[in-house]
């Protein structure tokens, strides 16, 4: 190889190394990736250190807000199996979709007594509001 | 209607097919009369396409609610622009926009091509059918926008958030960008496959290029503009693999459209060329597939659905059977020339090639890497924003550095005098900007490079780059000075000559400049556009303040420089919702005098299959003329009624959605304020008293991205203008290759 193509494969080398080595520092980053887990996954296992984002349902009438509208805690369940729960707490802007019976996701880390603190709460939008289970809501009403 | 609907889908599957195997056999056979009525196919295709269209909007217009898609994205209340624009807010019926914007495109392909192409456009014909086809096996048997259920008497409605100016236009701009890439492709595919590699291929399809990049490049602003005017998180960006999925064929297309220069002016860098129109292509579908398949989950959430597998087959033939047949060829790309040095516009266009496929690449890795880690060990992963902020952002600078270099350097060596000459000057402005910006906030600026000095002391590279966070803003400024500079310096040179040549006044030899070499002038206003953005994105990233306060109307909330005054608040019950219009006043730091007012609104949208609640509502809204009173009253009800179905009847009884109020600071009187916005939404408003939940931002310099979008559209529309002398290019060029052939 001459010494021009070299220089210019270096070059490419370096760009994709550079690349690859930001990836590498921007993943173990404290923070940087979350574990992403079902409300059962995250009891299974004993919680590590770290954030994790935990999957699952608001349990009805669980949610209690509390009067500044910006503070909330509520009991969550894993989406197939509601036996498996555990209590929520979260302060911060909740978002409009974040109702009963709503899919979230929070993130944070376990209190000793069992908390869930959560920094993070987001209630997927759904791109209808009608589901199986709403149609029979509104033919019962 | 849907039997319509079914039968003309039915009747452009069998067309597409034909569009595809006729062309095969046409080339087998070497047989005109087949590669015609291909063609003919082709057109044949669109025609049933757009009135199936057509029949599904006849279906939205006329509230037909037997027909299922109707039913879950249109109500009788719905106005009359969101009826139309329903037809791509669900799954099947933005498959059927993707379609029909691709067989409008593959006919005006085939008219105007199909005489002076001969050679290319069995192929192309061929690579566009087969896509066509694809679409049509997708409408036909997997996602039917015409399946038809019960009678209902009422639709379900659009989700409210989509019900928006922006999102009408939004995703018809995305897909005619992500579209109008097949047919470059197609013509891609084709040189190679008649092993005409030479520049007929690109020539011909330059526009298109431009077209797919300008509306993929402005569906993603707009995108982001809705995002920001209506999901009330005050930002624009939030790296969702939707966004994503979006930003990866425009960043790998941006790059082609660069490096097809090489090829056009010095005859290299072909398999390049040849390997990025597969990769953006083979993007485009990843995206629509990423977007429509949810296997990544998303904020967007689209519904799970069974076209996951048919794509994921669709796109692994596609990229692999278009990269064996590049493999096959790659004899007949020789390159005609050879990059001499480093300090070149050949390698600084190489340079910018690799770092837009590099960004690329590490988008398109770490949005996927959630699914690979559930693949290989189980455990579930999310990217946050900081993830991808970190990787992109240093690059994203030296891509802006390029901006600057590449139009300007010396093609194959730069001497000492053509750098001088060049840059300088735009040095000079970027250095002085940097400086600048460094005093004016200096001990904060003293007091990072003391904490960066330290985690680097520390090897702590994570660290380190938290810290190098305080200094992109001013680095992303100060270079995007020296972009600037060095487009008016050219500007300056060009005007200065004209005058001293043809005697022009000013405005007159800059007119002329720009409008004799369009294509030329066209990249560079294009160029200033994305300098402006990119200021944009700087300033509102880094200066953002935000604060939130329950406020009783007649309260004031300080934020920053801003104070802001709840005046007080209005129901109301309209088309299909309930709200509460807030108003406040803003004034900015002493001035007596308001910036202004502001309306925003916290809404709504009762579930009209409750019929409590949708007699409740539609009292509401007959009461909208009468007594003032009596009207507020029956929209408190509304609200009551909600309240009291929400214990029983669990989510669905509302949708809530938020109307921000804006005031943007678009006067040059107060130039430190300029493209600042500030931005309020109610979060809860409580109907008895008033009493509101407000977040509030001040968005610094969010209009320069705005306004950088439609310097872009200036810029590309100049530069695909219809001009003399590109004409006589292309013809040559045609020429030439005709000769060769023969």
């Amino acid at each position: 190889m001459d010494r021009r193509r070299l220089k210019f494969v270096l070059l490419g080398t370096g760009v994709a190394a550079t690349m690859i080595f930001l990836i590498v520092v921007a993943i173990a980053k404290p923070g940087g990736a979350v574990y992403y887990k079902t409300v059962g996954e995250y009891l299974a296992e004993p919680a590590g250190k770290g954030n994790f984002r935990v999957n699952g349902k608001v349990l009805e009438g669980s949610i209690r807000r509390l009067p500044t509208g910006q503070e909330v805690s509520f009991t969550m369940h894993d989406g197939t199996n509601a036996s498996q729960v555990i209590r929520v707490e979260y302060r911060g802007i909740i978002p409009d979709t974040f109702v009963d019976k709503a899919d979230v996701v929070v993130e944070g880390r376990m209190r000793p007594d069992g908390v869930f603190v959560a920094s993070t709460l987001l209630a997927k939008c759904p791109s209808k509001y009608e589901s199986a289970d709403g149609q029979k809501a509104a033919q019962g009403a | 209607m849907n039997l319509f609907g079914h039968f003309a889908l039915f009747l452009a599957l069998v067309a597409s097919v034909w569009a595809a195997v006729g062309s095969v056999l046409g080339i087998v056979a070497r047989g005109r009369g087949l590669q015609q009525s291909a063609e003919r196919a082709v057109l044949a295709t669109a025609t049933c396409t757009l009135l199936a269209m057509g029949a599904l909007w006849v279906a939205f217009l006329t509230d037909d609610f037997t027909n299922d898609y109707v039913y879950h994205y249109s109500s009788r209340a719905q106005a009359l622009p969101f009826k139309i624009g329903a037809l791509w807010g669900g799954q099947a019926g933005s498959l059927l926009l993707w379609a029909g914007i691709l067989t409008v495109m593959a006919s005006v392909m085939v008219l105007t091509n199909r005489r002076k192409n001969r050679v290319l456009m069995p192929w192309a014909t061929f690579v566009t059918g087969a896509t066509m086809a694809f679409f049509m096996i997708l409408l036909n048997f997997i996602e039917s926008p015409f399946v038809t259920g019960a009678a209902r008497p009422d639709g379900v409605g659009l989700n409210p958030q989509l019900k928006n100016f922006w999102m009408m236009i939004h995703p018809p701009s995305l897909y005619l960008g992500y579209v109008a890439f097949t047919i470059p492709f197609a013509f891609a595919i084709a040189s190679l496959a008649t092993r005409r590699t030479g520049d007929i291929w690109f020539r011909t399809t330059r526009r298109w290029t431009l077209f797919a990049w300008f509306f993929l490049g402005i569906g993603i602003l707009l995108g982001s503009y809705w995002a920001y005017v209506e999901l009330g998180w005050g930002g624009y960006w939030a790296w969702d693999p939707v966004e994503n999925a979006s930003l990866m064929p425009w960043l790998v297309g941006t790059a082609f459209l660069h490096s097809v220069m090489i090829q056009e002016k010095k005859g290299m860098l072909k398999i390049w060329n040849v390997a990025l129109i597969i990769l953006t292509f083979s993007l485009s579908i990843f995206g629509t597939f990423l977007t429509r398949s949810g296997v990544i989950s998303s904020v967007h959430a689209f519904a799970t659905s069974n076209i996951g597998p048919a794509f994921g087959i669709f796109l692994g033939i596609v990229f692999f059977s278009s990269l064996a047949l590049l493999i096959v060829r790659l004899d007949d790309l020789k390159s005609e020339g050879r990059l001499e040095s480093l300090l070149s516009r050949e390698s600084s266009f190489v340079f910018n090639n690799m770092i837009l496929v590099g960004i690329a690449a590490t988008v398109l890795f770490l949005t996927t890497f959630p699914m690979l880690s559930e693949a290989v060990t189980g455990r579930k992963v999310t990217m946050g924003p900081p993830i991808f902020n970190l990787v992109n952002i240093p690059w994203a600078i030296a891509l802006l550095f390029l901006v600057g270099v590449g139009p300007l350097i010396a093609w194959r060596k730069a001497t000492a005098s053509n750098l001088k000459r060049n840059f300088v000057w735009p040095a000079v402005a970027g250095a002085v900007t940097l400086v600048a910006l460094t005093l004016v906030d200096a001990r904060e600026y003293v007091d990072a490079l003391r904490r960066l000095g330290g985690s680097l002391a520390a090897f702590d590279v994570a660290g380190a780059f938290d810290h190098l966070k305080a200094f992109y803003p001013a680095i992303t400024f100060a270079t995007g000075m020296f972009v600037l500079g060095t487009v008016g310096l050219e500007l300056h040179r060009g005007v200065r000559a004209r005058r001293h040549q043809h005697g022009e006044s000013l405005p007159m030899a800059a007119a002329q400049l720009v409008w004799r070499n369009k294509r030329r002038w066209g990249g560079y206003i294009v160029h200033v556009g994305v300098v402006v953005v990119f200021f944009g994105i700087a300033g509102s990233s880094a200066y953002q303040k935000e604060g939130v306060r329950e406020l009783q109307p007649g309260e004031t909330f300080k934020i920053d420089d801003y104070a802001m005054r709840y005046d007080g608040y209005r129901l109301e019950a309209v088309d299909d919702h309930v709200g509460a219009i807030t108003e406040v006043t803003v004034w900015y730091k002493d001035d007596p005098v308001p910036v202004g007012r502001i309306l925003a609104e916290q809404r709504m949208h009762p579930n009209m299959l409750f019929g409590e609640l949708r007699q409740a509502f539609l009292l509401a809204k007959a009461s909208a003329f009468g007594d003032p009173e009596t009207y507020r009253r029956a929209v408190e009800n509304v609200y009551a009624v909600m309240q009291g179905l929400e214990g029983r009847a669990g989510r669905e009884v509302k949708t809530m959605s938020t109307e921000v109020g804006i005031h943007e600071s678009l006067s040059l009187a107060s130039p430190s304020r300029f493209g600042e916005d500030f931005y309020v939404m109610p979060l809860w408003v409580d109907p008895g008293t008033g009493r509101a939940n407000f977040r509030v931002f001040v968005n610094p310099m969010v209009n320069f991205l705005w306004i950088g979008g439609l310097i872009l559209i200036f810029g590309a529309h100049l530069s695909v203008f219809p001009d003399a002398r590109e004409r006589r290019r292309l013809e040559t060029a045609m020429l030439l290759e005709e000769r060769a052939a023969a």
